[in-house]
């Protein structure tokens, strides 16, 4: 794909993705900070903020089925993110907020990997 | 908090979900450059990740936990620990419903209008975390309850 496109509709497609990722990760965050309590704002956390806008410009410039492709990997990387998320409960409170979600990194990557393989095989 | 005449009042009340706008007066701008910087970069890092292997790897990275990264340093800092450690318990509600999601825009993306297949995707994961987020309160305020 990266052959096909001249340099400037390269370089405007990865600031599209920069722009809209970043404008939709903090739209979410707008909201979720006008929620109390923590747990519960702690939902848009792991909202498909960055998935949507991916999406949105994938669609957009290049169609939808490297978009489909692209929402069939997130599958796998969202069971990352709920490993992620469950052993940061525990990590962030044993160790500090940043070496906590970097411990938390491994099971993100080891159950991203294992369902990514699941997936990719049950095709 | 110790006093017993208001303990079951605080129990029933401290998972009930309050939209509170004027708070976002007591949010800082650094905080949302830092999500929007992290947002950015981790959308190009799927994107250029996608775009040297295949599509679908790069997907897995538009699920990366940069964000749930970005906001418990951002808590830590801020607050403490424990309310770090909270701001996970809901992320990982709202990661299950982030699953239900992917798995419904991959399903319909190419049948459906994109507006039509990401708005529901969407209202799936809103609608799976927050029931998630019911029935996690419900359990959790009646642990409460026995113990106290």
């Amino acid at each position: 794909v990266l052959e096909c496109r001249s340099g400037t509709v390269e370089v405007a497609y990865y600031l599209a993705k920069f722009l809209v990722g970043g404008t939709v990760v903090v739209l979410f965050a707008v909201v979720s900070e006008t929620f109390e309590p923590k747990r519960f704002a702690g939902l848009f956390s792991a909202a498909p903020s960055v998935l949507l806008a991916s999406l949105l410009v994938t669609v957009v410039l290049e169609g939808t089925t490297p978009a489909s492709e692209s929402a069939s990997g997130a599958v796998a990387g969202a069971v990352g993110l709920v490993a992620f998320a469950v052993v940061s409960t525990w990590a962030v409170y044993r160790f500090k907020g940043l070496v906590g979600s970097l411990v938390s990194l491994l099971p993100w990557a080891v159950a991203s990997l294992a369902a990514y393989l699941f997936l990719m095989g049950a095709r | 908090m110790s006093d017993p005449a208001s303990h079951d009042e605080t129990s029933r009340n401290h998972f009930f979900p309050r939209f509170q706008p004027g708070r976002i007066k007591e949010a800082r701008f650094r905080d949302f450059a830092v999500r929007f910087a992290f947002g950015g970069t981790i959308s190009v890092v799927a994107a250029l990740l996608g775009a040297a292997t295949t599509e679908s790897i790069g997907g897995v990275f538009t699920a990366f936990p940069a964000i749930l990264v970005a906001s418990l340093t951002l808590i830590d800092k801020q607050e403490d620990q424990e309310h770090a450690s909270y701001d996970s318990v809901g992320a990982a509600l709202g990661a299950v419903g982030f699953i239900a999601c992917a798995l419904f825009i991959s399903l319909t993306l190419q049948r459906w209008s994109t507006a039509a297949s990401l708005g529901v995707g969407l209202s799936i994961w809103l609608a799976v975390s927050v029931v998630l987020y019911a029935l996690y309160a419900l359990l959790a305020s009646r642990g409460r309850d026995e113990q106290g």
